[in-house]
């Protein structure tokens, strides 16, 4: 069952390369968080409440809550709903996307002996997303999206965590869920602040900083 | 112990700062942090028999060293610093969330220096990250905010890669549920040498991006130009030797496991080519901090 919805998980990407609205974008995480929640739950070996709290309050109330509603925030108050000007028509991003997400369902099914230590889907699914979200952040335009991105890959990140069938101490575990939290936060003041001195949100404003005159 | 001290005496200045809210308790409570980082450094790189291990701590040969440069240049910044800020025109409440900052991240870089733990090492970096973000961003201009989003967002992502990094070790790791350096070395020979040489990849990339090694550089120059005098000594003296120590600790286990000419080769590779990209870039900078800096990090490959 939670095959399916690793497989739902990794189409979601597909999603973001197509759509340039940043709404829809916000709409995937919470339904990443959702998603990332399920297979947790659903690939749990022992069941504990310890355990399924902490899952809840990381995927459910973080992924899907808090940090969709912060960003819907930001997305009104910066008055930037779409992300039309990528540097590649969305047809290609999608068409490079699904590229990238057959690829890693073809190195889910490679039968070689290092395999045999992971779980092969959520490897393969979770090393696609990461790479469709490192491709989305450089054709991406508004800062904004990049944000987004980045949380699109920390989600592929937390899928590929779940692939290794041992747990992180604890310590380690918040400390990643708190880190990710507060650069999220970060980066959203940034976002504020690049708002208001550079009147929008392209990146391509944030080019000044350079080292050395190019003669051209 | 006295190790624990430099981790918490700058939580429990911060709210002592939030609490009372007095313009002279800045410099204050960064001089004295400083003034017990040098003694209990001075301590532990004096006194052999003091160091110890446990399980999320250790200080031993290889980070005494580290641990005392960290001091020394901290030592040097908080009496710099105080007329740094005395020179400074800017609100109180700015001055006041610079301290804070300022104290969290030379926490965080010990705590890189002295973790025992990977897992943990790797939060604390990302905690640097953020810590000097603001510092970075401390002049408010157009420049500076371009330079503290390059960094935080580059090395954010940088970071992230070396998590992946993290997890595949720990895939190669079998049947060991432990992130400890102790642990991880003495079990190197019975790792997986596939997965052990992708992890390093991902880590020597995750970490050096925070190093500055080309070809993940870019937001070294930037960062370090627009930082304060006093943040810029911290981030190119201290922070990148915090980042090179992890990559160091995982070098360590990959000699154990016996795939080190690999692992040379790569960081051949990455410092021949960030010695190949400062010499280049030296040529044609017009900013003369930045060259510096570009240089002195560069100094770090070797």
């Amino acid at each position: 069952m939670e095959n399916a919805f690793i497989i739902l998980f990794g189409f979601t990407m597909l999603y973001v390369a197509a759509t340039s609205r940043l709404a829809a974008h916000v709409n995937v995480l919470v339904l990443q968080g959702i998603l990332l929640f399920l297979i947790c739950v659903l690939g749990m070996n022992e069941f504990s409440v310890f355990n399924l709290l902490f899952i809840a309050f990381e995927t459910l109330l973080i992924k899907s809550v808090i940090i969709p509603t912060f960003l819907g925030g930001l997305i009104k108050r910066t008055k930037e709903y779409r992300d039309t000007e990528a540097n590649i028509h969305h047809f290609y991003s999608l068409f490079i996307a699904t590229v990238i997400l057959f690829a890693g369902f073809l190195v889910s099914s490679i039968n070689m002996p290092a395999m045999k230590m992971i779980n092969p889907l959520y490897f393969g699914v979770s090393i696609a997303v990461i790479i469709i979200s490192l491709i989305l952040i450089t054709v991406k335009h508004k800062v904004v999206s990049n944000v987004i991105d980045f949380i699109t890959m920390e989600n592929g990140i937390f899928l590929l965590s779940l692939s290794v069938a041992k747990e992180m101490p604890m310590i380690v575990n918040l400390g990643v869920l708190l880190d990710l939290f507060i650069a999220v936060f970060i980066l959203g003041l940034l976002v504020k602040h690049i708002n208001t001195k550079f009147d929008d949100l392209e990146v391509s404003h944030l080019s000044d900083l350079r080292d050395c005159e190019y003669d051209d | 112990m006295m190790i624990n001290l430099l981790l918490v005496l700058p939580i429990l200045a911060c709210i002592l700062l939030f609490l009372f809210k007095q313009e002279k308790l800045n410099n204050f409570f960064v001089i004295v942090y400083a003034i017990i980082h040098f003694i209990v450094s001075g301590y532990y790189f004096i006194n052999e028999t003091a160091r110890f291990t446990d399980r999320y701590c250790h200080i031993d040969n290889s980070n005494v060293i580290f641990l005392m440069v960290l001091s020394v240049i901290f030592l040097a910044v908080a009496i710099y610093n105080k007329r740094y800020m005395n020179l400074e025109d800017v609100a109180v409440r700015r001055k006041r969330h610079y301290t804070y900052m300022l104290l969290i991240f030379v926490m965080a870089m010990t705590g890189v220096i002295v973790s025992n733990n990977l897992g943990l090492s790797w939060v604390l970096v990302e905690a640097t990250t953020l810590a000097s973000a603001y510092l970075i961003y401390f002049s408010k201009t157009k420049t500076s905010i371009e330079a503290a989003w390059k960094y935080v967002f580059i090395c954010s992502i940088g970071i992230a890669l070396a998590f992946v990094g993290i997890i595949i070790l720990s895939i190669a790791t079998g049947d060991l549920n432990s992130l400890n350096f102790y642990d991880l070395i003495l079990n190197a020979q019975t790792f997986n040498h596939f997965w052990l040489k992708l992890s390093f990849i991902f880590i020597l990339f995750g970490f050096g991006t925070k190093m500055g090694l080309a070809p993940v550089h870019f937001w070294l120059p930037d960062a370090h130009s627009e930082a304060p005098s006093p943040a810029s000594a911290l981030l190119s003296a201290t922070l990148l030797n915090s980042a090179f120590f992890v990559i160091l600790k995982v070098f360590n286990i990959m000699v154990a496991a016996q795939c080190d000419s690999y692992a040379r080769i790569m960081m051949f590779v990455m410092g021949f080519l960030s010695l190949f990209v400062a010499a280049v870039f030296i040529y044609h900078i017009n900013n003369y901090k930045g060259c510096l800096l570009i240089h002195l990090s560069k100094i770090w490959v070797f």
